[in-house]
């Protein structure tokens, strides 16, 4: 096995461990720290195919922005956020048999088109894939009226998360005050774990 | 490593998303299970760009990211109102048209 | 030297933290002398000649000491939490050029690569502070983030102004276009020299370094996101902060100031002179400031340097469009 071999093996390995936590984990936090393991091992994977632009894009929009986002939003909504998961709700047991199906068949599907298939390795890469000029050259040739269309759409999704985030039902009259935020987040357990015990004792 | 292995892994990754979306009841984790099966499409394109030899599968994969910012943007401003209005993040109360 | 790729990566990559963690320990010996002599004391004196042994004794001394993990911490990120921040401070050097030769990989993206990581080093901080079960350290992991984050915008910003102004993104292109047209401090009038001033202010509250030292604020969170911490691993916070300082300095200089670019003396010994007059800067301002609070820092970069910035990147462009 390559060195280069080792290194996708790791970045692989990392990344399904990443997805694993992402999907399993109770604690929301660990399920956002198993999305930044993925993300950063896919990065690993865009540096192997020589596509570096990407790799660092990857690393400040996703890692930088979009994880540092869902952190956020966690701890605005405090220990509330997790406990969602588990018991009972209608419909439940058809999704946990829907649920493996559809994966297992996805995934089934794709070995065996793997083993069915003669298996392809990568030419030479030309000089220059992958780097700025490359991807920049396409971007503002070909691409350039959809990558204007899409600072467009970032621009309206921005200010259409600020519009939901600030609607009519966030007045703090109509919240009720043993919820407040503040109270959530540093008032009450500090550490999810203990949601349930500082609770109860705010309880009683 | 050839282009077999990466595919694979990228199908890897989006059916543990496709797990994750449907047995998640977390709306926050539903929307990080999007993420896995928005970065496995994107590991597929840029593993296709390489085996083409060309940018466009990258040039792709960066609009890609793009938009599922986007998407995580107004998912979790959805998320947060959902939070306001129901007092909790199950998925299942934003099944409801009128609160 | 051995021909195979990954395994000269790998001795070139141990060489260059070998010598950062050398320099990075005895920068706490300098920094310690010069708050002394601020502070009108001598500082360490004790250990050797001028106290020069002393990084050695503090080493020593917390490697002895018992590593303690709260009991209700979440163990495994708070592990994993000090070692991944000083990974992080040091994965920069890996673009820094020290002189034309000396380069551990001179990728065409270097500069996005040290903007990359320098804006991921809040989160392992966050994590500290998440995973300690602490309310000082996690409110001071969450401003951790909020600092990072929004500092994150006005230093890429300042930073792609050398870049427009040269027309690469590589570390070493930056340098070289230096050499030849004059440092970019004082070429392109005023707007290389605000940039560098901006970017200079930003690298500081993303290392969190005094005037922007408030996630850590002693006097209001004990230690910010590492008041749990002991030992080793605390070492390794305050390494990788002062790792941090360092390459920043290093970047900054090879951005602005020419990096080894200079006459009469060796390449490599203007980059270590330039690094080491911009880390004093830093370490004389940390002894002289005093600290920001949080809205005052929000709004700092918010209504001041992200509209500068930008005004700074459109002067360069038409700078660079009228140049040529």
């Amino acid at each position: 096995m390559t060195p280069g071999g080792y290194f996708f093996g790791v970045c692989a390995v990392v990344a399904v461990l990443g997805a694993l936590a992402t999907i399993s984990a109770r604690n929301p936090i660990r399920g956002a720290m198993g999305l930044l393991a993925t993300i950063v091992g896919i990065a690993g994977m865009y540096v192997q195919l020589s596509a570096q632009f990407l790799a660092a894009i990857q690393l400040i929009v996703y890692a930088g922005a979009v994880v540092v986002l869902f952190v956020f939003v966690i701890m605005l909504l405090g220990p509330d956020a997790h406990g969602a998961d588990g018991g009972k709700r209608p419909g439940s047991w058809a999704r946990w048999i829907a649920a493996p199906l559809v994966s297992v068949l996805l995934l089934g599907g794709a070995v065996l088109l793997a083993r069915v298939s003669t298996p392809q390795r990568f030419r030479a890469a030309p000089p220059g894939h992958g780097t700025i000029e490359a991807v920049g050259g396409d971007v503002f040739g070909r691409a350039l009226v959809p990558f204007e269309l899409s600072t467009a759409l970032l621009i309206v999704a921005a200010v259409g998360a600020i519009a939901i985030a600030r609607s009519r039902a966030t007045k703090p009259s109509e919240r009720p005050a043993s919820v407040g935020a503040t109270r959530r987040l540093f008032g009450g357990a500090i550490h999810p774990r203990d949601a349930r015990t500082v609770d109860d004792e705010v309880a009683r | 490593m050839g282009l077999t292995g990466y595919l694979l892994l990228a199908a890897a990754l989006f059916s543990l998303g496709v797990f994750g979306v449907v047995t998640r009841r977390n709306a926050i984790g539903v929307l990080a299970s999007v993420e896995l099966m928005a970065n496995a499409v994107n590991l597929n394109l840029v593993a296709f760009s390489r085996h083409h030899a060309g940018p466009t599968g990258q040039v792709f994969a960066l609009f890609s990211i793009a938009l599922t910012v986007a998407e995580v943007v107004v998912g979790l401003a959805l998320v947060l109102l959902l939070f306001r209005a129901k007092g909790d993040v199950r998925i299942e109360l934003a099944s409801e048209l009128k609160d | 030297m051995t021909n195979d790729p990954w395994l000269r990566a790998l001795l070139e990559g141990a060489a260059v933290v070998t010598a950062l963690m050398t320099a990075v320990a005895w920068i706490t010996w300098l920094e310690r002398k010069i708050a002394g002599r601020i502070q009108s004391r001598l500082g360490p004196t004790m250990v050797g000649p001028f106290g020069l042994l002393q990084p050695l004794a503090d080493a020593v001394k917390s490697m002895q000491k018992e590593s303690i993990v709260p009991r209700d911490a979440d163990a495994l990120l708070f592990w994993l939490a000090p070692p991944l921040t000083l990974a992080l401070a040091l994965g920069t050097a890996a673009v820094i050029p020290f002189s034309p030769g000396l380069l551990a990989s001179d990728v065409d993206i270097g500069v996005l690569y040290a903007l990359a990581l320098s804006g991921l080093l809040s989160f392992p901080i966050w994590i500290a502070g998440w995973a300690s079960n602490n309310k000082y350290s996690l409110l001071g992991g969450m401003r951790m983030v909020a600092q990072g984050i929004s500092y994150e915008i006005p230093m890429v910003l300042s930073a792609l102004v050398p870049v427009v102004l040269a027309g690469t993104l590589s570390m070493g292109g930056v340098v070289r276009h230096q050499a030849e047209h004059g440092w970019f401090v004082v070429s392109a009038p005023g707007v290389g020299f605000v940039a560098f001033l901006v970017f200079l202010l930003t690298a500081l509250a993303e290392g969190n370094r005094i005037p922007f030292d408030i996630p850590e604020a002693e006097s209001e969170l004990v230690a910010g996101p590492t008041t749990e911490y002991t030992a080793i691993q605390w070492s390794l916070f305050a390494a990788a902060e002062y790792a941090h300082s360092l390459l920043a300095s290093a970047i900054a200089a090879t951005l602005f100031l020419g990096g080894w670019d200079g006459p009469v003396l060796p390449p490599a010994v203007w980059m270590v002179l330039k690094t080491g007059a911009l880390f004093l800067l830093i370490t004389w301002l940390r002894w002289s400031l005093l600290r920001l609070r949080s809205d005052q820092l929000m709004s700092l970069c918010w209504k001041l340097l992200v509209p500068l910035t930008l005004l700074l990147l459109l002067g360069a462009g038409t700078w660079v469009t009228l140049a040529t």
